[in-house]
């Protein structure tokens, strides 16, 4: 689970964000370094509800004022390399990071964790592509048991129920066609009989 | 590791990978390609994209053409 961000003093995660812009992924690219510094001090400053796509786009990627999320997916498609670039200094370069900064899917604010504490795999995980396999299943690691919630342990003696009770129904119906049948010969050859 | 290059365009407008992932191989890679187009696909504002122009083609170190992955037609 994550901390709740509120535990996270902002001294803390200012000193984070410039040891996570020396990592190499931010160094390679200035352009995710502008998005993460504009993200994480606006959220600092309070003005998280502000940080939309377009403010993003012209203020952190030097993009006009004519800039249109809804034609241009640039944020869109630079969101998601953030994230990854988090991941991959997070699971390669952690020295000296105390905070653990995320931006989960669905909007672009971001999320502070201390460190002490394991990710919401949860939260970070991105939304599965539709009518394919989640794209990241793969890299989870396989539980090393299967046990069903109490849920689940419902539905599945409401399962067994039902497959008992349509055995039960057969079996009646058979035992009683057979009962049926045996008197409806001794009638048949009866019929025959005249 | 290799380190693998994500540009994302359709016929007008590119967004160049800068900083491009480590993978494992080749499959670790399509995988991250499919995140990033589920990424991309799933963001907050409603968008008028036609989302079947825009792929993603995944380059190796040398920026050579290594596989290109389509978008789907539509977030489900």
């Amino acid at each position: 689970m994550f901390t709740p961000e509120d535990e996270v003093p902002a001294e803390r995660v200012v000193e984070t964000l410039e040891v996570l812009l020396r990592t190499p992924p931010f160094v390679r690219s200035p352009k995710l370094a502008r998005f993460l510094r504009f993200v994480v001090e606006e959220e600092l400053a309070g003005r998280g509800t502000t940080i939309k796509a377009y403010t993003i786009a012209t203020q952190a990627l030097g993009r006009g004022p004519d800039f249109d999320p809804s034609l241009d997916p640039s944020v869109r498609v630079e969101a998601g390399r953030l994230r990854r670039a988090l991941e991959e200094v997070y699971a390669q370069h952690a020295e000296g990071v105390e905070v653990r900064v995320s931006v989960p899917v669905g909007g672009y604010r971001p999320r502070f964790g201390t460190m002490e504490a394991a990710p919401d795999i949860a939260e970070d995980a991105p939304a599965p592509e539709p009518g394919a396999p989640p794209p990241r299943a793969a890299d989870r690691p396989a539980p090393a048991a299967v046990g069903f919630t109490p849920r689940g342990q419902a539905a599945v003696i409401a399962l067994l129920a039902g497959i008992l009770l349509v055995l039960c129904i057969d079996l009646g119906l058979t035992l009683s066609a057979r009962m049926g049948g045996a008197s409806a010969v001794p009638r048949d050859i009866a019929v025959r009989g005249r | 590791m290799p380190r693998f290059f994500f540009d994302i365009m359709d016929s007008t407008q590119s967004v160049p990978d800068e900083a491009g992932l480590e993978c494992r191989d080749l499959g670790e890679a399509h995988r991250q390609a499919q995140a990033l187009i589920a990424d991309a696909m799933n963001g907050p504002e409603a968008t008028r994209i036609d989302w079947r122009a825009w792929r993603v083609e995944v380059r190796d170190e040398a920026h050579g053409l290594l596989f290109t992955v389509p978008f789907p037609p539509r977030v489900g």
